[in-house]
């Protein structure tokens, strides 16, 4: 197993298909299990902050690293030094994950340089995911080359959970887990825990583990005894 | 315990470099240390070279403080158990570019022709004849997406078809460039030239990547003497023609169109279909004819686009178990043609035609009747009506209040101008090559 971490940038444990939560961007979510399975060879994903880009994109590294072959997740909004020399020599691996492609929109000589890996690795059949705030025609980007090069293979648009998403999803995981979370419930935690996807799943395990422990039922002033304590 | 020995390096060394440095460089190495020394495995050629030219003694330095200093240390490129030969850092081997680097599925087999495109490939069906020198060079011209590098590379494959031992190279403009640079770098000037300037054929992509560039252009512009000379092969391609690049030296321009310049439209709707169902074969998805028009006709720039929407609806059909409809089609392709109808406004096509034609948008949407206002003016209706989807009533609103009638009649005046005008025929292919792409 080799996964290539350019940059040194270190991919969450959590960074996996399965960990990806939310109904709402399940096409994404299929869209990168076909990246991984081989079934496609290149995906964009657009959307805004906190739509779970970054993570498909990570667990699609990880996975295809994971089979064995050379993948590479390249955040752009963390490279903005010596970056054509970077992009330019990705192009021996097999599934390459470029997230933040705004970052270097109207910048000329980094977008021909992004032109050249994507067809570099198309002339090897590699794979290509890219990630950026919009679809590749609206990024503003210097080179119509590279806005169709990243629409080639199909856009996604991803959407971040409104409130009643994450109140479903909180309800849903619940009972997955065996616990029974009304839904007043949820929109109280909602309210008083920090309301990204990862922190919400996280506090789901605090309460599933506090309401077997005290065998009771999450109400919200059980609900909000056991977070107190944490 | 490597591993340990090697976070304690890379410990030591933070204090003493920027973190940029060390993240960028030094994170990604794959440290061995083994009885006669520490091997470095980088993941490519860059972080290697840099490595060896600008990091080797700070690592030096630090394991030597630690205690632990190595007998010692070699850079290589590679990952897990792969080991290349070590390189000496003053001599990093040019990129291999004896490869030809042709993509194999693009032949003219595979090449959808249609109006828009035929000329280009009787051309380069003629290039890729070794007996035929008479388009030499081939410059193919056009808009992204079309299938410049498509024909170009197909030309490739027929010459190996026909001479497997053929020396071809299918090089993108500024991978020419950045050779160049490392082979100055090395001082390997003459191994490059001897390159490239003893091909048999020589296949150079996007080629508007040279402007600004110029002692890339003066190699270019020898390399490409050299080839001519020797009565060898060279196809080029440009996404517009040559004498409209800035940062183009003339006389490379002047050499361009020695030979045969063939220009590649954007498809017209029966291609587009065409390609639509091609492609649906080749990946063998079911595509009813009805959905390839929906498609076609809504996706008109470029031939990627075709194909993203193709692969998109691929996708959400495989995904929801859903067969394949017009509905299905507007459904899946929703966020894709909402970007074309927003960036394909009437406003936008006004104000795109009388830049074009360089009269003032007041003008165009005016009372005046000049044909050098008129003809823009219906021009503009036209595009209108082809690349929007408002009714005549809207787009005469649109034009100061028109009546549809109006915009009718500059419908089909445009159709008749286009058949019997070819200078307005071809502003009219601009301008919505413009607006689409």
């Amino acid at each position: 197993m080799t996964v290539q971490l350019v940059l040194g940038v270190q991919l969450p444990a959590s960074a996996t298909l399965e960990a990806f939560v939310g109904d709402v961007n399940a096409e994404a979510r299929a869209s990168i299990a076909q990246i991984i399975a081989g079934r496609a060879e290149r995906l964009y994903l657009a959307g805004p902050e906190a739509s779970g880009k970054t993570h498909l994109l990570q667990a699609a590294c990880r996975a295809v690293g994971d089979a064995g072959k050379r993948s590479c997740y390249l955040p752009l909004g963390q490279v903005r030094q010596r970056l054509q020399p970077l992009i330019e020599n990705l192009a021996e691996m097999d599934c390459v994950c470029i997230d933040d492609i705004d970052v270097i929109a109207g910048q000329r000589e980094a977008e021909i340089a992004l032109v050249g890996l994507s067809d570099a690795l198309r002339a090897r059949g590699s794979r290509l995911v890219a990630a950026g705030s919009r679809l590749p025609r609206e990024l503003g980007l210097a080179l119509p080359d590279l806005a169709t090069r990243l629409a080639w293979g199909g856009a996604v648009c991803c959407r971040a959970l409104d409130d009643d998403d994450k109140i479903a999803l909180l309800v849903e995981r619940g009972a997955q887990r065996g616990m029974t979370l009304p839904e007043p419930t949820a929109r109280w935690i909602l309210k008083h825990a920090d309301s990204d996807v990862p922190t919400l799943m996280a506090t789901l395990d605090t309460l599933d583990r506090a309401s077997l422990a005290a065998q009771r039922r999450l109400t919200i002033p059980f609900v909000k005894q056991a977070l107190d304590t944490v | 315990m490597a591993n340990t020995l090697w976070q304690r390096c890379l410990t030591h060394i933070e204090t003493r470099l920027p973190e940029k440095d060390v993240n960028l460089w030094l994170r990604p190495l794959e440290a061995r240390f083994g009885d006669d020394g520490l091997d470095l495995m980088a993941p490519n050629e860059v972080v290697r070279d840099q490595v060896e030219r600008e990091l080797r003694a700070p690592i030096a330095n630090a394991l030597s403080e630690l205690g632990e200093a190595p007998r010692r240390i070699r850079v290589l490129v590679g990952g897990g158990k792969q080991v290349a030969e070590p390189v000496e850092a003053d001599a990093p081997p040019l990129t291999d570019t004896a490869r030809h680097n042709l993509d194999a599925r693009y032949t003219f087999e595979s090449f959808v022709q249609g109006k828009s495109n035929q000329i280009a490939r009787a051309a380069a069906e003629q290039a890729a004849d070794p007996e035929n020198m008479a388009y030499n060079p081939l410059l193919i011209y056009g808009g992204v997406g079309l299938g410049k590098t498509h024909l170009m590379q197909s030309v490739g494959h027929r010459l190996l078809t026909n001479n497997p031992r053929a020396r071809i190279a299918y090089v993108r403009s500024e991978h020419f460039v950045n050779e160049m640079i490392t082979a100055i770098r090395h001082n390997r000037m003459e191994r490059f030239k001897e390159h490239y300037r003893t091909l048999d054929a020589l296949l150079i992509d996007d080629i508007q990547f040279f402007a600004g560039k110029d002692r890339s252009q003066e190699e270019f512009f020898h390399t490409f003497n050299s080839l001519l000379e020797a009565n060898q092969r060279i196809i080029i391609t440009c996404d517009r023609f040559p004498k409209e690049v800035d940062g183009l030296e003339d006389r490379l321009k002047s050499r361009f169109s020695w030979g045969l310049s063939v220009a590649v439209e954007p498809p017209e709707l029966e291609t587009r279909v065409a390609i639509l169902l091609s492609k649906a074969e080749f990946h063998g998805i079911e595509l009813p004819q009805e959905v390839a028009f929906f498609i076609g006709k809504r996706v008109r720039s470029n031939v990627r686009d075709l194909e993203g929407a193709l692969h998109r609806l691929k996708a959400s059909a495989q995904i929801t178990g859903a067969t394949i409809t017009v509905e299905f089609a507007k459904q899946a392709l929703y966020d894709m043609l909402a970007v074309y109808d927003r960036l394909v406004t009437i406003e936008n096509i006004q104000k795109t035609v009388a830049e074009y034609f360089k009269i003032r948008l007041a003008d165009l949407l005016g009372k005046k009747r000049t044909r050098t206002i008129a003809r823009p003016r219906q021009m503009a209706m036209a595009l209108a009506k082809e690349l929007t989807n408002h009714s005549l009533p809207e787009i005469g609103q649109g034009f100061g209040g028109r009546d549809h009638t109006t915009v009718l009649h500059a419908c089909r005046k445009v159709k008749e101008l286009r058949e019997t005008d070819t200078r307005f025929d071809e502003d009219y292919v601009n301008l919505s090559r413009i607006l689409t792409s």
